[in-house]
């Protein structure tokens, strides 16, 4: 089944196919408290782990706060140790920021990333 | 390419709930004209400021203005705050512009993987690191002896001029 998180002034669009085991964010993080958003996102990945053994995620974000960045290095960081955790980190050409912390997330959590350009 | 900035002034402010809700639809579109690595680096360290006023400040009314001046675009954040909280403003702000870019990034990683909760304190420092200059800080009392009227100004390296 194909559900859908509808985008928020400060969160993010988030489609999920748990079938496939599918997860793909798009847009801003910048709540003031994450920890509601970052909840919600921990069920919808504990309901997709019940539906398929694999875990792809599709991150195209064009920002997220630095409140947001902790929970995020949570997230990745519990993802590790997933043995089927596929991770794509979407960037604009032109934004350092967002590929540069994609490859910080990535050293910190040790989990693999892929890198797409938009 | 800031063409829009060379004259003029852009002034933001946020006084209501709704205002804060909706923040970065404003900021986005008062920085619309701006070429797209200055309005990243416009967008991230008003964000910040921003949402540093909504968690630690209540919401209060704050003030936002965006100017150029010699080779650098201008950030300043006015606000009103506690007398309470302006030595802690200040010992951050001190304690961040002391240190170098390295220093800066290794104490924003050491914040994301140690801190527990809400508060990373990381704000004022990405703030720092986007800039590339010091964070200066002015304050003064207002009529009310207990609230501060506090200033928060940040020069951010204008490579497109």
């Amino acid at each position: 089944m194909i559900n859908k998180m509808p985008a928020t002034a400060k969160t993010p669009e988030v489609n999920i196919d748990n079938q496939n085991g599918k997860i793909e964010l798009s847009g801003v993080i910048i709540p003031e408290n994450p920890m509601i958003f970052f909840g919600q996102l921990e069920l919808i990945i504990e309901e997709c782990k019940l539906s398929s053994e694999k875990l792809n995620f599709d991150f195209k974000l064009d920002y997220f706060n630095t409140g947001a960045a902790r929970y995020l290095y949570d997230m990745f960081k519990k993802l590790k140790d997933h043995p089927k955790c596929n991770v794509n980190w979407y960037y604009e050409p032109d934004d350092e920021d967002i590929y540069e912390s994609g490859i910080e997330f990535q050293q910190l959590s040790g989990l693999n990333f892929s890198f797409i350009k938009k | 390419m800031i063409k829009s900035l060379d004259k003029s002034v852009i002034e933001i402010v946020l006084n209501k709930r709704d205002d804060f809700d909706n923040f970065r639809y404003k900021l986005e579109i008062a920085f619309s004209q701006i070429c797209n690595k200055t309005k990243k680096k416009l967008l991230i360290i008003a964000t910040e400021l921003i949402q540093n006023n909504i968690i630690h400040n209540n919401s209060n009314p704050c003030k936002l203005k965006i100017f150029n001046k010699d080779r650098f675009l201008i950030l300043e954040m006015a606000q009103t705050t506690d007398k309470n909280k302006i030595e802690i403003i200040k010992k951050i702000i001190n304690s961040i512009n002391c240190l170098d870019e390295n220093s800066l990034k290794e104490k924003y990683r050491n914040n994301i993987i140690n801190c527990q909760g809400n508060n990373v304190g990381n704000g004022l420092i990405l703030c720092r690191l986007k800039s590339e200059n010091p964070i200066m800080l002015s304050f003064k009392r207002c009529t009310d002896a207990d609230r501060y009227q506090l200033r928060i100004t940040i020069k951010i390296t204008n490579y497109d001029k």
